[in-house]
């Protein structure tokens, strides 16, 4: 490849990044996407074989240290609670992620004033709104308008079935008078362009070998690559340089075989994750920028935020078909989403709903836990738990914490010898608080569902899917990285545009409000072309 | 008969005897709901390959099979699967206190063989197949029972 300089690099071309690359492609610039890993075969995802539960832990393992595959870093987060989750090829997370879609609430943008913690985002629901929309026609989001836990919205596809285990849930809400709603899911639920229907495979978090589930691979990336974007795949970045007035002029990276290579650009924008961003910009040194490119704040890879996840399966007397039907898509409720400092913590989390597990998982869960023996007695406790588990995650509001953050390892490194992240993690009063009042509440909707028993596991270990803060928007550059639109306060033109300049976490899945800032910061590029720089 | 350095390990015939033995004391047979033992499915040669895409998996099978043989001795019999059903019982508690690990890898093996069983999933009411391309029929949903949060004025907070 030759390394001409482009208008604008892009690095990473999951969530953030092809959203961001299908907006601005319209400016006909010249565009430029760099991705560590590379194109995904639908036909090679884990439902296709009998062994999917397998590979489900292995080389479709949400971490990337489990995993392996080339394409992937190691993380070290042996001293997080919460480990890392992430998918490293074009889509980025959205390969594995579950496709629930919901947006963040008007009061996530306003804690600081509302309930006098952390900050105010420098944006608002409102600005957002439009560019919700815009992403859920590009994605195509299944779900159901009249939802009162939320201002007004219009999903584009029908709502996802909830089957006989997501109505059996339902029940246990209603009967509580609680909250509930079908979820607002990024699944095809009927053809949508290209994209077939959804056919109900069960764990869309290995992948959707028919293609109905929105990864940015179907839905943004062939649109911005018909307008003229150009993605390069398996080239890795190493660094971001600068030049002696301290703009960005570009990168260096290694591509497909390995050779270091240079690619210089008038704009660097990235989108490589809450984890990835914050290690490229602390691998990015010059003697302009010592701690780290963009890092004057001493910011960069602090206020590192996860969702912590308390997860409840409840036990049921009759079989759920629980296998049938998107893993983690079904119903949500927000009950218990705002403050009630009576509860004893402040902020909030919703609820989602968790379908059954697969006959192996069924049988490695029970193993793990004890109620599952081998010997003589296996079968008749397996045949109590087959099918017969339902599941309800209370997703937390985790606060920023400036000790919570993503540093660089001193000694690990990835293939090609570029230090490593590593987390340094813990989790709140706050947040444990919370994950204890949300698991009591969810043992009490599956109870009032007809769950004989239940079993707790918070705050799960494997649920680091969701990575913000680690480079937060403001308008103090004392106490941000990134402007209100994705501009990097010390480096005129550098942008970022994934989660890391995420504020505060609100208590929902951050992928839809991800992509909506993302083509908010692109519309506020195209807007500002003239002065881009000023 | 001599490895050669790049061959997968695997077990010998006396190893392979005693792992089909064992398999069927961690999943023994229920005819009456149809459903096998893991040794009776055949599944020894399964295991033994999962095993031995991780040298560390195949060091702990393999060590797991010895003290098994040792302990055999120890109970007066030629090998594990000449002992009775209460003994290779108490032989299995041994090992589990003599090695804490080695039970766990192994059920670990057996139990993602033995699920994906075609033969287990169909005994088990679960359809015989991988889920794609077929998926499942799952009607849409009523949503009548929203009618109670439909009515129900906004909640979500802005001041």
């Amino acid at each position: 490849m030759a390394d001409d300089p482009v208008d604008v690099l892009i690095i990473g071309a999951g969530a953030a990044g092809a959203a961001f690359a299908w907006s601005l492609a319209e400016t006909r610039m010249n565009i430029l996407c760099l991705e560590q890993g590379d194109w995904m075969n639908p036909a090679d995802y884990p439902t296709a074989g009998l062994d999917w539960e397998q590979r489900a832990q292995t080389d479709f393992a949400f971490s990337p240290n489990t995993r392996q595959r080339p394409a992937d870093y190691p993380v070290n987060d042996a001293e997080s609670p919460i480990a890392i989750s992430n998918f490293n090829a074009v889509g980025g997370g959205t390969i594995l992620y579950a496709g629930h879609f919901p947006r963040m609430k008007p009061s996530d943008f306003r804690v600081r004033s509302l309930d006098g913690v952390a900050d105010d985002w420098p944006l608002d629901y409102a600005t957002l709104e439009p560019y919700w929309a815009e992403n859920d026609r590009m994605m195509g989001v299944a779900g159901l308008a009249g939802d009162p836990a939320y201002p007004p919205k219009e999903p584009t596809l029908p709502p996802v079935p909830l089957g006989k285990l997501g109505e059996t849930v339902a029940r246990g809400f209603h009967d509580l008078g609680w909250h509930w709603w079908p979820s607002d899911s990024a699944i095809a639920t009927r053809p949508t362009g290209d994209r077939a229907a959804c056919i109900n495979l069960g764990p869309c978090i290995s992948g959707c070998a028919q293609g109905a589930k929105a990864s940015t691979d179907l839905t943004y990336w062939p649109a911005a690559i018909r307008n003229g974007v150009r993605l390069e795949t398996r080239c890795r970045v190493r660094e971001i340089t600068v030049r002696p007035d301290g703009l960005a002029d570009g990168v260096v990276y290694y591509d497909a075989d390995g050779v270091e290579r240079r690619q210089r650009a008038e704009i660097v924008v990235l989108a490589c994750n809450g984890v990835g961003t914050p290690r490229l910009l602390l691998n990015s040194r010059s003697p302009q920028f010592p701690d780290g490119l963009a890092n004057r704040s001493g910011l960069v890879g602090r206020n590192l935020m996860f969702h912590p996840y308390g997860l409840v399966m409840g036990f049921f007397d009759e079989p759920l078909d629980g296998y049938q039907g998107p893993t983690g898509c079904g119903l949500m409720s927000h009950e218990f989403y705002e403050t009630d400092l009576a509860r004893g913590f402040v902020r909030g989390f919703s609820f989602e709903l968790l379908r059954g597990f697969g006959p192996v998982t069924t049988a490695l869960w029970g193993l793990a836990s004890g109620r599952v023996p081998w010997g003589r007695d296996h079968h008749r406790r397996y045949g109590e738990v087959i099918d017969r588990m339902a599941g309800l995650i209370a997703i937390c509001e985790d606060l920023p914490e400036e000790h919570n953050r993503v540093i660089l390892d001193p000694e690990l490194t990835d293939g090609h010898g570029i230090p490593a992240p590593k987390i340094e993690y813990r989790l709140s009063d706050n947040s444990r608080r919370m994950l204890d009042f949300g698991t009591a509440r969810a043992q009490e909707a599956l109870a009032a569902a007809g769950a004989r028993s239940s079993f707790v596991d918070a705050p799960l270990r494997a649920a680091g899917w969701h990575l913000m803060g680690t480079a937060r928007m403001g308008t103090d550059p004392a106490r941000s990285v990134v402007n209100e639109w994705g501009r990097s306060h010390d480096v005129r033109n550098l942008f970022i545009i994934d989660g890391s300049i995420f504020v505060t976490a609100g208590a929902v899945n951050p992928t839809c409000t991800i992509q909506g800032l993302a083509l908010y910061i692109a519309d506020r590029m195209k807007k500002n072309l003239d002065h881009l720089l000023e | 008969m001599a490895k050669s350095p790049d061959a997968a390990p695997a077990l010998d015939p006396a190893q392979q005897r005693l792992l089909a033995t064992l398999l069927d004391e961690l999943l023994p047979a229920r005819p009456e709901v149809g459903l096998p033992g893991a040794g009776a499915l055949g599944l020894a040669d399964a295991v033994a390959a999962a095993a031995a895409e991780k040298p560390e998996l195949f060091s702990v099978l393999e060590d797991g099979l010895a003290r098994l043989a040792t302990l055999a001795e120890r109970h007066g019999a030629g090998s594990f699967v000449e002992l009775a059903a209460a003994t290779r019982r108490a032989a299995l508690d041994e090992l589990g206190a003599q090695a804490p690990g080695c039970l766990p890898v192994l059920c670990v093996l057996t139990y993602s063989a033995y699920y994906r069983d075609l033969r287990v999933l169909e005994a088990l009411g679960h359809p015989p197949r991988p889920p794609y391309p077929l998926g499942y029929e799952v009607p849409p949903s009523d949503f009548a029972l929203l009618d109670a949060v439909r009515r129900r004025a906004p909640f979500y907070r802005t001041r």
